[in-house]
């Protein structure tokens, strides 16, 4: 009777049953790239508010974010409100002259903030020349009525 | 004299376990930055708005937070549906401008634009504070 305890069965456990688990690895790897987008911080946690809106977001625009408290982040970081107006003619004069006609902006401002607060500063982005603003939504999570 | 030709064709190129250490980074890495959210918008401002023939405008006002706004010295409340959908089909035709007074919240304001899109408005603004 021969016993068939050889090393060559063994050596073979080893590494082939990891192939499968790598599979799945590398299948969930690509889901995640390719399903999700990674995104700059906003600095702070910002509460966007629901909508059922359906419009796209502007691809090439500056993010101004507006925290519950009335803070500006703008590229992750806290901006005075003195410095607020100077910071945007700084991005509009960084634009070209033909990116200058479309230059947009996008707020994301928390949703419990009031509304008089959050239009003082659409103001001082009307008067550095941007002329597209806009508030950015999340899709609601209550169902369509 | 032995010449180890045979084991340097079978050597691995790399062996799998630090592989694998790579790839669970990499898969981590992307699971724990990957957002999913959908972002939209709502237009505030844009040049291109004004219409050659002046819009037959509706002015609302929001009130309170609990969704209460009049029109024309008329009250409705955003949680009475039968009622903006009533106000929605008589003026079918108009341009809703939205209006608040002071310390009325984001959330409140998309909320009443929400309720009149789904009546079937289909011109819908917001102006912000009312004079």
């Amino acid at each position: 009777m021969i016993l068939n305890n050889s090393p060559v069965k063994r050596a073979n456990s080893d590494d082939d049953n990891l192939i499968p688990l790598i599979n799945i690895v590398f299948l969930m790897l690509i889901f995640f790239i390719v399903a999700g987008h990674i995104e700059m911080s906003d600095g702070v946690k910002v509460e966007s508010p629901n909508s059922i809106s359906d419009t796209e977001l502007t691809p090439e625009r500056l993010k101004i974010v507006i925290a519950e408290d009335g803070q500006l982040f703008i590229d992750g970081a806290q901006i005075a409100q003195a410095d607020f107006a100077n910071r945007l003619l700084g991005y509009v004069n960084s634009l070209t002259a033909k990116q200058k006609e479309n230059a947009a902006a996008v707020i994301k401002a928390d949703g419990n903030l009031t509304v008089d607060l959050m239009q003082d500063y659409v103001k001082t982005i009307k008067t550095s020349g941007i002329t597209h603003i806009s508030l950015m939504t999340q899709p609601s999570e209550q169902t369509a009525l | 004299m032995l010449l180890e030709i045979a084991s340097q064709r079978r050597r691995k190129l790399i062996s799998l376990t630090p592989l694998i250490d790579v790839v669970f980074i990499l898969l981590l890495f992307f699971m724990l930055s990957s957002t999913f959210t959908r972002w939209h918008q709502i237009n505030l401002a844009s040049a291109s708005s004004s219409d050659s023939q002046t819009p037959d405008l509706r002015i609302l006002k929001i009130e309170s937070n609990q969704g209460d706004f009049s029109f024309n010295g008329s009250r409705l409340s955003m949680n009475d549906l039968e009622g903006i959908k009533r106000f929605v089909t008589e003026n079918e035709k108009a341009t809703f401008v939205i209006t608040v007074v002071e310390g009325i919240k984001i959330q409140v304001m998309v909320d009443l634009l929400d309720e009149l899109k789904r009546a079937g408005a289909t011109q819908v603004s917001l102006a912000g504070l009312a004079k």
